[in-house]
């Protein structure tokens, strides 16, 4: 069953103002989101969902995305709520796309973690949806180190 | 009371020794920094009265002289309960499949500089491509 779990920051949290949808300006509680289609359990109290760090001395533009490595986070799951569709089968056939919404109310509350760096990244046929000829195409850029690129 | 004078003169006393023999050990031990720091900044003078999760700050505050290196012993302590793969592709699209199609966890999504490869993500734990849905070659990029 798919989840998709959306970590926000319980009333009276701080750094309120500057948590920003970036492309409407609006301001946001949501801290994080997972899709999660593992058998895992969902998180429970005392969970700590993971933060991203950038680094600037760090980042390497052909290297990372916008992270330069990750930490176990500063905010801890205080509560949690689960939604399930109504009907779970749609009626023109196939499913809801989650199997369950589930809600994790956040509370601030720092801990000394390490910073681990954003590990090398694994190319597959997947990341090019199965068009093979883009992947070998790709593949082979990589060859040589001029025309290469991410 | 007597007794507690002896002890106050013993405690003193003790003290005393403790820190004589500390200085002298100090005399021996030679303070001058040695850094990797191309700067020479002093790392313990500009860790101590900080605390790790200012880490980019630090890093800021010294205009980048500090290096963030995997072996640092100071920062980087490795926390096997947690790990991060990365899974780049083309689309976002193509995050969400891989996500549902090999039953993982999608924490996020960055994009990349690439012109091919536009959109990184980050994946729960150490993710390995189960075989039925997996080409042979695949995982040798």
């Amino acid at each position: 069953m798919r989840k998709y779990i959306v970590f926000r920051a319980e009333g009276r949290q701080p750094g309120w103002e500057d948590r920003m949808l970036s492309h409407t300006h609006s301001l946001t509680r949501i801290l994080a989101e997972y899709f999660d289609s593992s058998d895992r359990p969902i998180p429970q109290p005392g969970y700590r969902p993971t933060e991203f760090v950038r680094v600037e001395a760090e980042h390497e533009p052909n290297f990372h995305g916008w992270s330069t490595h990750y930490k176990t986070g500063d905010w801890e799951v205080a509560r949690v709520e689960t939604y399930t569709p109504d009907i779970p089968n749609l009626p023109e056939g196939g499913s809801s796309e989650f199997g369950m919404v589930v809600i994790c109310y956040c509370r601030y509350n720092p801990i000394d973690a390490a910073l681990k760096p954003m590990p090398d990244r694994q190319v597959s046929i997947d990341g090019f949806g199965g068009d093979r000829e883009a992947y070998e195409r790709w593949l082979e850029s990589q060859k040589d180190p001029q025309a290469a690129e991410v | 009371m007597r007794s507690i004078l002896k002890a106050s003169i013993g405690d003193a006393l003790s003290w005393g020794l403790v820190s004589f023999f500390i200085k002298k050990l100090a005399r021996h031990i030679d303070v001058k920094p040695k850094t990797i720091l191309s700067s020479q900044v002093r790392l313990d003078a500009v860790i101590a009265p900080l605390h790790q999760n200012d880490f980019p700050k630090v890093v800021n505050s010294t205009l980048g002289l500090i290096p963030i290196r995997p072996k640092n012993p100071a920062w980087l302590r490795y926390d096997p309960d947690e790990n991060i793969s990365r899974h780049p592709a083309t689309d976002d699209e193509y995050c969400y499949e891989m996500e549902t199609k090999y039953g993982w966890t999608l924490k996020r999504i960055e994009k990349l500089k690439g012109d091919t490869l536009k959109a990184d993500r980050a994946i729960d734990g150490k993710t390995e491509f189960p075989q039925p849905f997996h080409a042979q070659d695949d995982d040798n990029a």
